[in-house]
């Protein structure tokens, strides 16, 4: 496949790196002559110094010829331009990476309708989505998300005392964002039907939107009910911002601790419900007179990652519940897995290692990608309906799938959803199919 | 430094060089030879060494890890060199009687480098076989003995662009694919293209099939050997003498460039300057070539002379070093502009040798912008070359190469004339030239008429370091002598 890649910023080289590692045929533009130089010699790409939104530039890498075009640099403007020109001049399929959340907002006019971007990744807000799933799901293992967070699957066990023992499916008045897939019982699992029971200790797979599966989840577990999450976010980079907008929810209480007083100003004006301290949190003082000890999470989410370490180990002695690390540079990954486990650092997240897995999977031309195993056999898979495919055009109540497998997800164009029966699969959507391992041919057979 | 990866590389060019021995077996039993002649038995021993030099390579590599920085990729391919010229020496030791250790290894060096300066004066009497490997060495050492490889290595990821950028006068840049081995790969094909266009001219031209593959393979590699002791001029052919020229020509431009033309990209034009600056060169030498040969003869000029001018201007300036006349018994003018242009050389990622006319270029710009600099201090100037920005470190680069490559010849004509007094100053200087500028023949004791037989054994040696040097553009072979290559931690 051929790739361009604007920008040798830290998202742009390490997925220059991946991608050329892979076998693609990679060109990377960027402006510093130095990083240039420095790249050339690290990967094996073809490096052009150069402008990426200029359009002579991409006329002499034949653009018109490129599979993908990943617009990676740190400017959101830089990387609109870049892809709207490339798609413009032939680009097939064209990728920018955008970080304000103006640009993603589609009330008004369609960004990436208007400017021809079929994708926005946006390397931070991934990472947020990579962070939120613990925060929101505090000691869960079993959670997958999909659709850049939108949804999210999950396993629950009925509790004793749910008020949802035995009443059928049909009576229970779910919230229309969430659906029950598969309930296991005693070793067998079947898809849930409308006539369904709910009995005790079912272990049953629920999906959906994530805050209205919180509170599906409280009614199935009421001993699980969480009155409030403190959280504690160092740094007010753009990881932390997603963040926050994801976990909207009032549940939570968020903390943020900034160096940089402007960027103080700017949080507290954006989120009041955010607390908002100026102050450097590698000091031990700061820390302590937040009370970081009886905070439920600590993120480290600065851009610089020497700080986000210290502090992270700064968080554990202090006794921090749990404590989140992000780490931007790619040159640490071999040291992360020793410092997790002797450390105690739950989750560590890289901007940089999100975009690249995002954008394997998005490029990748198989029609059907596994995505995740849930525990006790089930299987995620994303597939890629193609023209050929004999569902296209047709509602999702005339599709019949294979015993045992259940849409989780349509996503058309840029919207992803939980799928009603009357919604129609169009040729170029991609399903998400949660699957009994062993029926993944029939289920090929059925939907290619 | 990690070891393991050099001692795989060149595993992997021993097992090359087998294959290599074996198709010259081939060609050498498929011209007549039979299989208890002295020539295949000596290409299979030598194939058998190869092979058991490549295993224990193989096994001194069994553990470490593929990675590959600057510094393994230096000493693979100067190691590479050194190792493919004994290894490849092995044949005329063992097909020949009373061959002596250094004209094998002269002519093996010679060979591979694309030099063309021969060790022997009845080559012509060799079997066909070795004949055969003479040719295919120069083929071979045309593009690159590493180069071969990287197009089929994929493990190498980045290192292979630090090892093709280093065999090459090409820079890896220039390629239009994201990957180096794709773009090594068009480079073979070409290269295969090229040689095959080139066989059946000179076959269409009067060759027999023999001696148009072993031309066609030194033609296109600039290398110079022939299977005939009078050069090209032994068909006595203008046809052949034209054909020639024009791929001398075609070898002696960048590769790249011409892929690219080929492929309909004709901004290149634009871009390429120095293919203008060949021409221009090249145009100008053979007119100037011309008037002095009618100084010479005292003749008005006919289509001869202008044959003859053109063959050696491009034949000397493409640094092949084939020769349809004995040119050193022009007149003095004639031999300095020869020198002159065994110095420049051709099209930098071609298969030509001397320093470049892109170096030459730079370097020309380099001194007129000091002259700006030295009564307007204070005027910021940057230098274009090709449609891009050249940095300062690049052309400091260029500079310091000028300035090496002087220096060594200069330092090598004491070390040659000590180890032999009796050849003339003339002899000497050509003698350096031509080995360490790739081209061939010199003049004087060393002319086209004449060969290296008569010299010593360790001026042969020197001789071949040079070739290797220049081939190698010297710092693949320079850094095997700095020690601070091979300790652990310096």
């Amino acid at each position: 496949m051929k790739i361009i890649i604007v920008g040798a910023g830290e998202v742009g080289h390490n997925l220059t790196g991946t991608l050329a590692e892979a076998g693609h045929n990679v060109c990377l533009i960027e402006q510093s002559m130095e990083l240039c130089e420095r790249m050339d010699e690290e990967h094996n790409a073809r490096i052009v110094r150069g402008n990426g939104s200029s359009a002579r530039q991409l006329l002499e890498l034949d653009v018109a010829k490129c599979d993908a075009f990943l617009a990676m640099t740190s400017d959101d403007r830089t990387n609109i331009i870049s892809c709207s020109l490339a798609k413009g001049m032939g680009a097939k399929h064209t990728v920018a990476r955008i970080h304000d959340a103006t640009y993603s907002d589609n009330s008004i006019i369609n960004f990436q309708l208007h400017f021809g971007i079929d994708l926005l990744v946006n390397p931070e807000a991934i990472c947020a989505v990579e962070l939120a799933k613990t925060i929101r799901n505090e000691g869960r293992l079993a959670v997958e998300n999909f659709a850049r967070g939108q949804i999210e699957v999950q396993q629950q066990k009925i509790a004793p005392d749910s008020r949802l023992i035995g009443s059928k499916l049909k009576d229970l008045k779910l919230d229309p964002r969430v659906r029950i897939g598969h309930i296991q019982r005693d070793g067998s699992s079947e898809v849930a039907q409308a006539d369904s029971e709910i009995h005790k200790d079912d272990l049953v797979t629920v999906f959906g939107d994530p805050e209205a599966l919180y509170s599906l989840r409280e009614k199935m577990d009421p001993s699980q009910r969480v009155k409030h999450v403190r959280v504690v976010l160092y740094g007010g980079s753009e990881t932390a911002i997603s963040l926050i907008r994801l976990l909207k929810h009032p549940r939570f209480k968020i903390r943020v601790i900034e160096k940089d007083p402007e960027k103080c100003r700017e949080l507290a004006e954006e989120f009041s419900d955010v607390t908002v301290i100026h102050g450097d949190a590698t000091s031990l003082r700061l820390l302590e007179e937040e009370q970081i000890g009886s905070a439920d999470f600590f993120v480290a989410c600065t851009k610089d990652d020497e700080d986000n370490i210290l502090t992270c180990l700064q968080a554990v002695k202090l006794g921090a519940d749990h404590v989140q690390l992000v780490i931007n540079k790619g040159d640490y990954d071999q040291l992360l897995g020793i410092l997790k486990n002797m450390l105690g650092i739950e989750v560590v997240v890289s901007p940089r290692k999100a975009t690249a897995d995002f954008m394997e999977r998005s490029l990748s031309n198989q029609s059907v990608i596994p995505l995740a195993d849930l525990p006790g056999g089930g299987r995620i898979l994303q597939i890629h309906i193609g023209h050929s495919s004999s569902v296209t055009g047709r509602k999702l109540k005339d599709i019949s799938l294979p015993a045992n497998c259940l849409f989780v997800a349509l996503q058309h164009k840029f919207q992803a959803k939980v799928p009603n029966a009357e919604d129609v699969i169009l040729a170029g959507d991609r399903v998400l199919v949660l699957i009994d391992a062993a029926q993944e041919k029939a289920l090929r057979a059925c939907l290619l | 430094m990690n070891t393991a990866i050099i001692y795989r590389l060149l595993s992997m060019v021993l097992v090359a060089l087998a294959v290599a021995f074996l198709l010259c077996m081939g060609g050498g039993l498929l011209s007549g030879e039979r299989w208890n002649d002295r020539a295949p038995i000596a290409f299979i021993a030598s194939t058998l060494i190869s092979l058991a030099l490549a295993g224990f390579s193989l096994w001194l590599a069994r553990q470490g890890t593929k990675k590959l920085f600057r510094r393994e990729a230096l000493c693979t391919i100067g190691l590479a060199w050194i190792l493919a010229t004994l290894v490849g020496a092995i044949p005329y030791l063992l097909s020949l009687e009373n061959c002596s250790w250094a004209d094998a290894i002269f002519e093996s060096c010679s060979g591979l480098t694309t030099t063309g300066a021969t060790a022997f004066s009845d080559f012509n009497e060799f079997p066909k076989s070795l004949l055969y490997w003479r040719s295919l060495s120069q083929w071979v050492g045309g593009l690159g003995v590493v180069v071969f490889f990287v197009a089929i290595l994929s493990f190498l990821g980045a290192g292979a662009k630090i090892l093709f950028s280093n065999e090459s006068s090409a820079r890896s840049s220039d390629f239009e694919e994201g990957r180096v081995q794709r773009g090594a790969f068009q480079l073979l094909i070409y290269y295969l293209g090229i040689t095959a266009a080139c066989l059946i001219a000179y076959r269409l031209g009067g060759m027999n099939w023999f001696q148009a593959i072993n031309h066609a393979m030194t033609t296109i590699a600039t290398g110079g050997f022939s299977t005939e002791l009078d050069s090209i001029g032994a068909f006595n052919s203008p046809t052949l003498e034209w054909i020639s020229i024009v791929f001398m020509i075609i070898s002696a431009t960048t590769f790249v460039f011409v892929i690219r033309l080929i492929r309909g990209r004709t901004d290149v034009l634009r871009t390429h300057q120095e293919i203008y600056w060949f021409g221009i060169l090249l145009v100008g030498s053979v007119f100037l070539l011309t008037v002095y040969l009618v100084e010479l003869t005292g003749n008005l000029p006919n289509h001869e002379m202008i044959r003859t001018a053109a063959f050696q201007a491009t034949s000397i300036m493409t640094t092949t070093g084939y020769a349809s006349v004995d040119f050193d018994a022009w007149l003095p003018p004639a031999k300095m502009l020869l020198i002159i242009l065994m110095f420049i050389g051709g099209c930098s990622g071609s298969t030509a040798g001397g320093i470049k006319i892109i170096r030459m270029v730079i370097a020309l710009r380099a001194v007129g912008r000091s002259i700006i600099h030295s009564f307007r201090a204070n005027i910021t100037k940057p230098m274009h070359y090709g449609g891009r920005i050249l940095g300062e470190r690049a052309i400091q680069s260029v500079v310091i190469f000028l300035l090496l490559m002087v220096a060594l010849q200069i330092a090598s004509m004491l070390f040659v004339s000590a180890t032999e007094p009796h050849l003339s100053f003339i002899g000497v200087f050509s003698c350096v030239q031509a080995t360490l500028f790739n081209i061939g023949p010199g003049f004087d004791a060393v002319g086209p008429t004449e060969n290296f037989h008569f010299l010593r054994s360790v001026t042969k040696v020197y001789l071949c370091l040079l070739m290797i040097l220049g081939r190698l553009e010297l710092y693949a072979v320079l850094v095997l002598f700095a020690p601070s290559v091979w300790k652990r931690y310096s």
